[in-house]
């Protein structure tokens, strides 16, 4: 069956048509959550944050410009929510992000990915804006031109911030991984 | 020393955004300088790494949790929405508050609490659900709903009432549960039959609910009433099965038919 472009899933949706909406769900929730985990590292917090992200892509609907990919505008609201949550995470004492990794990591989840362990382990330590551009760049695929959409931030600084976190992440990886 | 400039080639070659001839002139940098090399295969290596990071599966009930909580009457449905759908949506799905309404209205007219509304069902040949609605406000009519199949659980740590409902187009099923201890309860239905529409409790409380294939699972602890509610997708009659454990084990299994 041929794959309905998202755009006109989101018409759909703005014409009160939910099945629309529940196909954008299908499509992207295991994208949204996954993006959200590794940046977040928490199982629940994750799919907290994925929930509130479609709930907010949906009250938003109108506000989305066709001229922008709709994967990216999901993208960017992710990353915001996410960066919300942290920032309401360290508000309230909670656990740090950079000491999550420490923590225990849901180990029904990661039966077969002693890899991808280490790999969050090691995104953890590194900073935030490095963690994103990672997150992006390698689970998300997205190009510079679309970082620097979903970060807000110039495609000059996102190459800078890659290169140097690829830099972090092979010292950190390199003893165990490589 | 990797020179900057062609340290940014590497990064690009990495990410595949190098032209052909930035790609050869790389080449031939690599080729006359080993630590360049050597730092370019790590990074290569690690990059393979990355792209191999499998994917985490999201909890399963994510969906159900953004549809049951997205505001449903922010886009109205222009030309031709199902009018039933409409309203069994805007009946059960879109507010608490309706849902509430539901449950009083059924107090007031049975005025014999939540367990006898569900009876009040029973007490009727045919159910409408108008009937069920005198405080709502609804501008559609919506098929009436008749009673499949009733019957009352007793068993060590829970008792009980079930109750199956169905119209042409959608199948209620009504669970009362009274228990000293958890019960996990799990309803399997034919997906070709029926599409699940959704899950809603009287009394909030940890209930583990997840939907997995065409299996329902739920806890349920104390005094509450469940009901599930799915879309007929066919005309066809499929029984569900409802089974019942207790610390693993189950304690009863009941095979209920949608249609007498």
């Amino acid at each position: 069956m041929d794959r309905i472009d998202d755009n006109i899933l989101v018409q759909r949706c703005l014409q009160g048509d939910k099945k629309a909406f529940e196909e954008i769900v299908d499509r992207y929730q295991k994208t949204v959550f996954n993006a959200a985990f590794r940046i977040l590292n928490d199982y629940e917090d994750a799919a907290d944050v994925a929930q509130s992200v479609f709930i907010r892509v949906y009250e938003n609907l109108e506000k989305f410009s066709a001229r922008y990919k709709f994967f990216s505008w999901l993208y960017k609201i992710t990353v915001n929510e996410s960066l919300n949550f942290l920032k309401q995470r360290k508000e309230i004492g909670g656990i740090a992000a950079e000491e999550v990794a420490d923590t225990k990591t849901p180990e029904d989840l990661y039966k077969d990915v002693e890899l991808s362990e280490s790999i969050q382990q090691a995104l953890m330590q590194i900073g935030l804006d490095y963690r994103l551009v990672i997150v992006l760049r390698y689970f998300q695929d997205l190009s510079y031109n679309e970082i620097s959409y979903v970060l807000d931030t110039p495609e000059k600084t996102v190459k800078s911030r890659l290169f140097t976190a690829r830099n972090l992440l092979k010292n950190i990886m390199s003893e165990e991984i490589i | 020393m990797i020179d900057d400039k062609y340290n940014e080639l590497i990064q690009r070659e990495i990410d595949g955004a190098n032209s052909r001839a930035q790609s050869r002139k790389l080449k031939r940098y690599l080729g006359d300088n080993p630590q360049a090399q050597k730092f370019y295969e790590d990074l290569l290596a690690m990059s393979v790494k990355l792209s191999k990071v499998q994917e985490i599966e999201p909890p399963q009930n994510l969906k159900i949790n953004i549809l049951n909580s997205i505001p449903s009457e922010k886009y109205i449905k222009k030309g031709r929405y199902p009018v039933f759908k409409l309203s069994l949506e805007s009946l059960l799905f879109s507010k608490k508050v309706r849902y509430a309404y539901i449950f009083a209205a059924g107090l007031i007219i049975g005025g014999l609490g939540i367990g006898l509304l569900f009876n009040s069902f029973i007490n009727q040949e045919t159910v409408g659900v108008s009937n069920l609605s005198g405080t709502m406000m609804r501008d559609v009519t919506t098929g009436s709903f008749q009673t499949a199949e009733k019957f009352d659980i007793s068993e060590t740590n829970v008792s009980g009432h079930v109750e199956l409902s169905y119209s042409k187009k959608a199948i209620l099923l009504e669970i009362t549960s009274k228990t000293e201890r958890e019960i996990e309860a799990r309803v399997e239905y034919n997906g070709n039959d029926l599409n699940f529409l959704g899950f809603k409790e009287l009394n909030t409380a940890k209930n583990n609910f997840s939907v997995s294939g065409n299996s329902i699972q739920f806890s349920c602890i104390g005094d509450n009433s469940y009901l599930i509610i799915w879309d007929r997708k066919t005309s066809h009659m499929s029984p569900l099965q409802l089974k019942l454990y207790s610390a693993g084990l189950m304690i009863t299994e009941r095979t209920i038919l949608n249609e007498p």
